[in-house]
């Protein structure tokens, strides 16, 4: 039973950042939790409890799936499991964009923007 | 595509690569033990949540996990390990993936999450879902929380303070064998804490002591570009502060040669003086700075935390010769108790006496280091203590029934859950276990919680102590995993045994009830119990609020009590330096150059210069051996009366008066005349209305002869004033005066008091006053400006504190009992619904119902009174020290407390009584 992305939304933080950190590449666990904390400087950390409790409603819902590609057997440790983002996945991550873009134009819009963004 | 692999990751594979293909066992037999003993907490929260049921997942977490425990090591350190996997693990439990999803995610619920529920089986997992049982009742998890918090932070205040004060070892090496040594009179009640330097090497050589140092305290004038300012100067023989076990934070300590007596002068500076003055500059070691006439060498700095068992904040500490006179501490030779030591010494003494070291017929006595500091800060010190933490238990004991009383009433809305455990097979022990770990997490939680409130508790009674307890705060507190193991023994002997076993026992034997039935009243069992537990809540209350009573009543008391002279008096102190007025001559000239100037003074209708200005009494000295001439004995120890031990010896405050003293404080001359200037070199005296009524028995005592001691001058009384009140006595035997003329001043006295009268701008004051003193000698400080009402109340701070924190205590035992009560009677016509409706049905007026249900709290009520009011007679003849001229068992406190608490109580009672009468008997009956 396939949902509409929008029906989906809004997604919850973990699921946000971890289907951003698939969008560019098949990733394990901690690689999608090392990628989220670069990315966002540190500010975002994710739990593993939380991170694999998203994972596992992302497999449940279709927006992920487990792939068992092993992109370099050197460089990689056999055991690890790779998640790939889906094409519902894609499009729900999208429609989440789309969400948040829509309200941070409007926060634009009242002046309500934080001040270090109005200054210059 | 995957980006390069990080050094870390490289490592944490690199090992498993090597270790083979032989899965998980290879990673722990190469991992650090932090990253092993973080996995197996991880591993546990995984299995305490019971997830997920995917093998693979949880090996993926696992592996995730041992990763991040890496990566973290490698940046920082094995204590941030801990850190992390604690986090790690408390995240499984919250939000694993076996975790129920939080309710504002339901849609996006996960199938199969809750079906682990089942297969929980060990203690752990007991705890886990008793865990969510308080989760899932925040209104009584809260209610029952900061119940507990109060309860326990505040025994866990007192604990902390008490354990410093009273048990704890002093911060010194082998601080229990330190003692202060007296010269005592054998068998008699009269010692100085001093002993000559030859007679100190005797007991030294006896064997009995490992060491004897000496110390003296000062008084000097710092005297830089700025102000001068007077500070205290604690002189120390060389050995002292390697008795001590003290070390300076910057610089060398005292050495022997600083002590030689041709060695130049040298200092070690307080660190709050280091701060204040030289601006916490390191380059002062070395410097020269000047006190009083001499220049002193700086050679080092003492930490703050460094106290000296003087009671006074030394700002500096200067070299003693071995040789000087001085208060000696001594260390007692290993495996002598203090019992032993004197003992030895009352048998050694007459041989010291035979040789003519000693006087004949005086000793030495011993008093441990803690007993003489309590004794210095009040007899009471201690004896204050213990009520406090008395009062604090009875605190503790309210909060513990009121969480019983939390607890059962969460029992019975919980009975059908319980009994359908129960028939899904659940036996009774796993029922009654579940039970107690729920109150078991309780007192965990209220472990954790009450130990942060005591150490706010703490800081905040350091911050507001008085100044007299400041030996309590000299050192600080420390509340540490000694604290809170107290904090958790409390916690959960309240939680655990009090309230969760009976609980728990009274579920046992409830089982036999039919699920789903339900009398209509509740149950009589189970009424007479919340009924005892009302009656021990106002009980407990009563005798707190008693007690805070009759601190009130105290205090008013004292306010109100007249102190026997004017209070509006201005007073202001100033410190002349013991050095350059050590001569009788220029320090009779600085009295009369004072005495103009303050009488010059703007707006100064009269003043007087003296060294004892209430509250502040001159000088004190023993009375034990005073006597009239030709009197018989005066009562009580003086005179003839022996005193065992240091608290019994009886002082006389010596005053130094001048002809004005007493017109400028408002006191009347009850008989004869005041001094006069030609009393100047005469052996003359004033008295004290109680010390003429206790050595003169109620005749006159003017023209009579007193002498202080055998061998004091014999002096001539000419007047009897009122006695000084002093309002900050926390003893009331009540200390006598004795005025001797401003003239006989002791030279080198290093306060004086100018006493002021009439209605000088307090502003401009001080300003013109510090011109004068400058024209007299620009190196005399003064050191605080204030009215005698000021003081006095300042002089009450101690009672204050106690004042405060009793009240406090009583208040919040107060709330507690009325919230108890609430919540006992709310739930019992919420129980009673039914019985209600039936009544309301059958023609109950409501006036009736109102009646009833307000009635039947308010019997518990005073059922609670009485029981309280007879424990408040038993327990507050232990507050007489504290009590000023209030009898334990006061009337006023009594009824007072009793229409207070009753008043609560019934606002209390009526809220749930309004509701019972607008019970809807239709509604009722139709009920399930």
């Amino acid at each position: 039973m396939q949902r509409e992305p929008r029906e989906m939304l809004p997604l919850t933080v973990p699921v946000f950042y971890a289907l951003l950190a698939l969008a560019d590449a098949d990733r394990h666990g901690y690689a999608i939790i090392t990628e989220v904390e670069e990315r966002t400087g540190g500010d975002v950390r994710l739990r593993t409890g939380t991170l694999y409790t998203a994972i596992r409603r992302m497999l449940d819902q279709g927006l992920i799936e487990e792939t068992h590609e092993r992109p370099d057997p050197e460089v990689d440790d056999e055991r690890r499991r790779y998640y790939r983002i889906t094409d519902t996945g894609r499009a729900v991550l999208a429609a989440e964009s789309t969400r948040l873009e829509q309200m941070v134009s409007l926060a634009r819009s009242k002046d309500a923007y934080a001040a270090e963004g109005s200054e210059t | 595509m995957i980006g390069p692999p990080k050094p870390e990751e490289d490592r944490a594979r690199g090992r498993c690569d090597s270790a083979g293909p032989s899965r998980g066992s290879a990673a722990r037999i190469v991992d650090p033990l932090d990253v092993r003993i973080g996995a197996a907490i991880f591993g546990a929260a995984l299995r305490l949540r019971g997830v997920p049921e995917s093998r693979s997942l949880r090996r993926q977490m696992r592996q995730t996990f041992r990763a991040l425990c890496l990566r973290r090591r490698a940046e920082r350190s094995a204590a941030a390990v801990l850190a992390l996997t604690l986090g790690e693990a408390w995240d499984v439990v919250r939000n694993g993936p076996g975790a129920p999803p939080p309710l504002d995610s339901r849609p996006a619920a996960t199938p199969g999450s809750l079906r682990h529920a089942g297969r929980l089986s060990t203690i752990a997992s007991d705890l886990c879902s008793a865990a969510r049982v308080l989760r899932r009742r925040p209104a009584f998890t809260a209610a029952a929380l900061a119940t507990l918090t109060i309860g326990v932070g505040a025994a866990t205040a007192l604990f902390a303070v008490i354990d410093h004060a009273l048990i704890r070892p002093l911060p010194f090496p082998q601080s229990d064998r330190i003692v202060e040594l007296w010269s005592w009179e054998l068998g008699g009640a009269d010692g100085i804490p001093a002993i000559e330097a030859e007679l100190r090497r005797a007991w030294l050589d006896s064997g009995l002591f490992d060491v004897i140092e000496v110390f003296d305290g000062v008084q000097g004038t710092l005297v830089t570009d700025a102000e001068p300012e007077q500070i205290s100067i604690t002189k120390i023989t060389p050995g002292m502060l390697s008795l001590l076990g003290a070390r300076p934070i910057l610089g060398r300590t005292l050495v022997a040669t600083d002590a030689a007596p041709d060695a130049s002068p040298v200092l070690l500076l307080s660190e709050g003086l280091w701060r204040r003055r030289f601006g916490a500059d390191q380059g002062v070691v070395g410097e020269s700075i000047q006190v009083d006439d001499t220049r002193y060498e700086v050679v080092g700095v003492m930490s703050r935390d460094f106290f000296f068992p003087d009671r006074r904040s030394a700002a500096a500490w200067a070299s003693l010769a071995a040789d000087a006179a001085g208060y000696p501490l001594g260390r007692l030779a290993q495996d002598v108790s203090l019992e032993a030591a004197q003992q030895r010494a009352d048998e050694l003494a007459p041989q010291f006496a035979a040789t003519g070291l000693a006087p004949e017929g005086w000793g030495i006595k011993l008093f441990g280091l803690r007993d003489s500091m309590l004794f210095d800060v009040g007899t009471t010190a201690e004896r204050t203590l213990w009520i406090l933490f008395g009062a604090v238990f009875l605190l503790l004991g309210i909060a513990a029934v009121n969480v019983t009383s939390l607890m059962f009433s969460q029992l019975t809305a919980r009975q059908r859950e319980l009994q359908v455990r129960a028939a899904l097979g659940a036996g009774p022990a796993r029922i009654a276990r579940q039970l107690v770990f729920e109150a078991t997490l309780l007192g965990v939680a209220g472990a954790v919680s009450g130990t942060l409130l005591a150490i706010a508790g703490v800081r905040l009674a350091t911050s507001a102590a008085p100044d007299r307890l400041s030996f309590l705060t000299a050192h600080p507190i420390a509340v540490d995993a000694r604290v809170f193991g107290f904090a958790a023994l409390v916690s959960l002997v309240a939680t655990g045994l009090i309230a969760g076993l009976p609980v728990a026992l009274t579920a046992l034997r409830r089982r036999g009830t039919p699920a789903g039935g339900h009398s209509a009243t509740g149950g009589r069992r189970q009424r007479r119990l919340r009924g005892l537990l009302v009656v021990a809540e106002v009980a407990i209350a009563t005798m707190l609020l008693v007690g805070a009573g009759l601190l009130l009543r105290s205090m008013a008391t004292m306010l109100e009590s007249d102190p026997g002279f004017d209070t509006s008096v201005t007073v202001i102190t100033v410190n002349p330096s013991p050095q350059r007025y050590g001569e009788a001559a220029t320090q009779r000239l600085l009295v009369d150059r004072l005495q103009e100037a303050a009488e010059s003074l703007p707006g100064v209708t009269a003043a007087a210069v003296t060294n004892g200005a209430p509250p502040n009494m001159g000088s004190l000295t023993s009375a034990n051996r005073a006597e009239a001439l030709g009197q018989p004995p005066a009562a009580g120890v003086y005179r003839g009366g022996t005193a065992t031990d240091a608290s019994q010896v009886e002082f006389v405050n010596v005053i130094n008066a001048g002809p004005d003293h007493f017109r400028v404080l408002g006191m009347p001359l009850l008989a004869g005349r005041a001094f006069s200037r030609a009393d100047a070199d005469a052996d003359v005296a004033i008295i004290s209305e109680d010390f003429a009524e206790r050595f003169w028995h109620g005749e006159s005592a003017v023209g009579g002869q007193l002498r202080l001691r055998p061998s004091a001058p014999v002096l001539t009384i000419v007047g009897v004033v009122p006695d000084v009140l002093q309002n900050g006595r926390d003893d009331q035997r009540g200390e006598l005066e004795i005025y001797y003329p401003m003239a006989q001043l002791r030279p080198g006295y290093p306060r004086l008091y100018l006493m002021l009268r009439g209605e000088p701008e307090r502003g401009a004051l001080l300003a013109t006053m510090r011109e004068r003193l400058r024209e007299i000698d620009p190196q005399l400080p003064v050191s605080s400006i204030a009215t005698i009402e000021d003081s006095l109340w300042h002089d009450l701070v101690a009672q204050r504190f106690n004042l405060l924190l009793l009240t406090t205590f009583a208040g919040v035992a107060l709330l507690l009992a009325t919230v108890g009560i609430y919540g006992v009677l709310a739930y019992s016509v919420a129980q009673r619904y039914r019985e209600i409706g039936v009544r309301v049905a059958l023609g109950a007026r409501r006036a009736d119902l109102l009646g009833r249900v307000v009635g039947s709290g308010m019997a518990l009520v005073a059922v609670g009174l009485l029981l309280g009011g007879l424990g408040a007679w038993g327990l507050t003849r232990f507050m007489r020290a504290l009590l000023y001229e209030v009898e334990p068992f006061d009337p006023i406190a009594l009824a007072g407390t009793a229409i207070t608490l009753a008043t609560v109580a019934l606002a209390a009672c009526i809220v749930p009584a309004v509701r019972a009468t607008r019970v809807d008997p239709i509604r009722a009956l139709r009920a399930d």
